[in-house]
């Protein structure tokens, strides 16, 4: 803890050649954090003695590297190409991940906040001009950040940015990026991966091939069993919220269609109908229900036509009731 | 253990020139009501650190005269040892005028810890060290954060130099709290350390060493040894955090002392460690209150509490009763609030955090509730939240489903990811949580159909805050309802989907927001294409921002 502290102030009187060091030694400093927080877990699982002592020093490695993040920031002094403000996206990344360990999200999404901040100033070069490394990453956690505010576009965007400028043989950093990126693409476009991304990413494949097959043939039963295997798994990468969603944005308006389809494309059917597709796949609701759900379906267009509420039917739209 | 109040131990008659010191003990909480604030500012600031070097010392004298007689049981018949009396005049005569507050700030702690640890005639006042610290730099003070970043070798070098520059009777101050932490073994091992770099203080240091194994085998201090037994593997690291964390914890404890204290300088003469020694040495002080009035008024605290108007637990137990009745016969709102922050404030400043803690909270905050107070609730909630973290008794679930609603209220996605992350399976199965995780669904489904029939049924409070969002979520519906049915749909189905108990409030509703004019009235019919522009932008106006007052 010391010797970051130091280094944070010797770096204020310096300018870009000290940033490997600051580098280094940050990283260092996480994941030395890390360790005697798992050593001082143990040792209170031993002891089981009421202790005041605190697994807490990641936190504190998380205030140190935040202050070099301000070293780095708030070098006014020296022209740009020797400016320590090419650190910025190394150590903005690096806090990232302290306090996505952390899981104090809202802190992170602050330091972006400061950022943008003095980006928008035009203080700092944008992240493009930055190591591609740094940007990655970067990316990455933004994407991140936006996906679990559930503004997938923004989502979207800085994924796929990310994914574009990642190494080739940074396997694991592919498969991160797309673990938040195929979920995003379905739920926006009804998008689906290739076959090759389930053979070059066979973890993705165990948490998402089940799931995406189900989505894809309306089979609610089917993505029900594989979320609920899943739900842990999901809930602590903060997936859970956006499989849900998926649930009734992709597979619900699915299930409908298969009745459609059964009902021999009939552009008039019936409300109970659509509740008997339902009650098939173990969903037992009322009309009401059914009725309320095909409202919130037509609204965000993923069908065409009209619910009659006099006759009890929905009227389907002659041309492409569903939409691709 | 709550102290009995300072005065009794006042002595009947001081020694005259130096009756400002016993002044100060008297009145030691109320700082701010003190006339002398020439050098307050500047005193109070450095407190911390002052008062600490020669409070070890007295844990020493503690061990060597421990066969000494006790002093008098706390009370009425207790006096000033004469040696006290003389050691205060020493140190008033070793100052000059302009540093005559700092001295009796100094002072003040001295004699309050050696009260507390029940020193007072145990200590060998005639043999003590002027607590002169901070007296001299107090100006010049450094950094705080500034001063962590030395290592122990500095430290002890600039005490030394501070030491023989002051060239006072100084003995030396205690070697780092590590060796504090764990006396049997790091304690030598710091100590070597403690040789190597300086020379000057080692043989006294080793000297203490002694006392203390002697001490650590006591069975007095068997309570400390307890609290100290960690024995810390990252020796080094956790020597450093501790110190910075004591130092933050101090920090706050003293929040009431030096409001002015947040760029709090440290003497230079003062090894910052010190600070550290001295809080795992005493407790905390407790504060008790005195008042025995039931009501209060709340006003905000901008100085220290008077235990005056401060009103003890078993006093703030009957305010509860009393406040509960005149609920239920008056319901005053406004007077049963302020009556509940102030007794909030009372448990605060006493640092009470027990089941009786959250009992108040709990009730003030369903109160709030019942009345559409969120800000209230909200801190309320905050509260509660850290206290359940602490394992007291309460009604966890339930708030837990509260904030759950809450969080849907403020549409806060990420801190809900975060929420359900912390759930584990039991919670889950709680009814009044999962109503609220239900809740939750429909509303990101949109499924106003779910969702209207959950608020009719919503459980405990929840309805309350379900109250500050469903407006918001009838115009969503309305929106959907207008989109997706043709042509029309009867306002007996709109009462139903947007959750209300009757046609009758569901068409004031529509009227507020002049939706009525599409209503047929002799067929009773909303015709849905007409009205959906309005529908569309009561929604949007609904959405348009959320008053937060208060976020956790």
């Amino acid at each position: 803890m010391l010797i970051p502290r130091l280094l944070n102030r010797v770096a204020e009187r310096t300018d870009r050649w000290i940033l490997p060091v600051i580098y280094t030694v940050t990283e260092e400093l996480r994941i030395i954090a890390m360790e005697a927080d798992h050593h001082i877990k143990e040792r209170i699982l031993k002891s089981s003695a009421s202790n005041s002592e605190k697994a807490n020093k990641l936190e504190e490695a998380a205030r140190t590297i935040n202050r070099t993040l301000t070293v780095c920031l708030n070098d006014r002094n020296t022209p740009l190409p020797k400016s320590r403000k090419w650190g910025v996206y190394f150590i903005i990344s690096l806090l990232f991940k302290v306090y996505f360990k952390l899981g104090t999200i809202s802190l992170a999404t602050s330091v972006v906040r400061v950022l943008n901040a003095s980006s928008t100033v035009g203080d700092i070069p944008s992240v493009e001009e930055y190591p591609k490394a740094h940007m990655v990453t970067f990316k990455y956690y933004v994407g991140i950040l936006a996906f679990m505010d559930e503004e997938y576009e923004k989502a979207e965007e800085h994924l796929q940015a990310a994914l574009n400028k990642c190494h080739k043989k940074a396997i694991r950093n592919q498969e991160l990026i797309l673990q938040y990126l195929l979920p995003t693409n379905l739920l926006l476009h009804r998008r689906y991966p290739q076959r090759a991304v389930w053979h070059n990413f066979p973890r993705l494949q165990t948490i998402y091939e089940d799931l995406f097959t189900a989505s894809k043939r309306g089979d609610m039963r089917s993505y029900e069993a594989a979320l609920a295997a899943r739900e842990r798994l999901f809930v602590t990468r903060r997936l859970y919220l956006t499989m849900l969603k998926i649930r009734t944005k992709i597979v619900r308006p699915r299930l409908f269609e298969q009745v459609y389809l059964a009902s021999d494309k009939s552009t008039r059917v019936p409300v109970s109908a659509f509740r008997k597709g339902l009650e098939f796949v173990g969903i037992d609701v009322d009309d009401d229900q059914v009725e309320c759900w095909a409202a919130v379906m037509i609204y965000q267009g993923q069908m065409k036509g009209y619910i009659s509420r006099e006759r009890k039917t929905i009227v389907l739209s002659n041309n492409e009731p569903f939409p691709k | 253990m709550a102290l009995p109040p300072r005065k009794a131990k006042l002595p009947p008659q001081g020694s005259s020139n130096y009756k400002g010191a016993y002044s100060v003990v008297e009145v030691s909480k109320s700082i701010s009501t003190k006339p002398n604030s020439s050098s307050t500012k500047g005193t109070q600031a450095s407190s911390p650190n002052n008062q600490t070097p020669t409070l070890l010392p007295s844990k020493t004298s503690k061990a060597t005269h421990f066969s000494a007689p006790k002093s008098p049981a706390n009370g009425n018949s207790a006096v000033w040892p004469d040696s006290l009396k003389a050691y205060v005049g020493r140190c008033f005569a070793s100052v000059g005028p302009s540093q005559r507050g700092a001295m009796e700030k100094n002072l003040k702690k001295v004699i309050t810890s050696a009260i507390e640890s029940n020193n007072l005639w145990t200590i060998d006042w005639d043999t003590r060290e002027l607590p002169l610290e901070g007296i001299k730099a107090v100006d010049d003070g450094e950094d705080k954060l500034e001063k962590l970043k030395k290592d122990t070798k500095k430290r002890t070098d600039v005490k030394s130099q501070a030491a023989t520059g002051t060239g006072t009777m100084r003995t030396i101050t205690p070697p780092p709290s590590v060796v504090y932490k764990s006396p049997s073994i790091t304690f030598r091992k710091s100590d070597q350390q403690y040789n190597t770099t300086n020379e000057q203080v080692s043989s006294k240091a080793t000297k203490r060493s002694a006392k203390w194994d002697q001490r650590s085998e006591e069975p007095a201090s068997i309570e400390d040894s307890a609290k100290r037994k960690t024995i810390s593997i990252f020796a080094d690291t956790s020597y450093l955090n501790s110190s910075a964390e004591q130092q933050r914890k101090e920090k706050r404890l003293r929040r009431f002392d030096s409001p002015s204290g947040e760029s709090t300088p440290t003497p230079i003469g003062t090894p910052d460690y010190v600070g550290t020694a001295f809080v795992q040495d005493t407790e905390p002080e407790k504060f008790v209150g005195r008042s025995m009035k039931l009501e209060k008024k709340y006003l905000r605290l901008t100085s220290a509490p008077d235990p005056e108007t401060v009103r003890p637990v078993h006093i703030l137990r009957h305010t509860l009763d009393l406040l509960k009745q005149k609920w239920k016969s008056e319901r005053n709102y406004a007077y049963i609030c302020d009556q509940f922050k102030s007794m909030r404030q009372d448990l605060t400043v006493q640092l009470i955090q027990n089941e009786f803690t959250v009992n108040v909270y709990e009730i003030h905050a369903r109160i709030a509730l019942e009345n559409g107070d969120l800000g209230e609730y909200n801190q309320c909630q905050t509260q509660l939240r850290s206290l359940y973290a602490l394992n007291i008794a309460g009604h966890p679930n339930e708030f837990l489903a509260y904030r759950i609603l809450y969080l849907l209220h403020t549409r806060n996605r990420s801190d809900m990811n975060d929420l359900l992350i912390e759930l584990t399976d039991e919670q889950k199965a709680d009814d009044v949580i999962a109503h609220a995780l239900k809740v939750r669904g429909a509303v990101t489904d949109q499924d106003f159909h779910s969702l209207m029939r959950l608020y009719l049924s919503a459980p405990n409070m929840g309805g309350y805050i379900m109250d500050s969002f469903i407006d918001r979520e009838r115009h969503a519906a309305l929106e959907i309802i207008c989109k997706a049915f043709r042509p029309n749909v009867p306002l007996r189905f709109l009462t139903d989907e947007i959750g209300f108990e009757s046609d009758k409030a569901c068409y004031d509703f529509l009227q507020k927001y002049a939706l009525n004019q599409f209503i047929d009235e002799s067929t009773l019919l909303l015709s849905t294409k007409e009205a959906y522009p309005t529908a569309q932008n009561n929604r949007a106006t609904a959405f348009k921002k959320v008053d937060i007052k208060g976020q956790i």
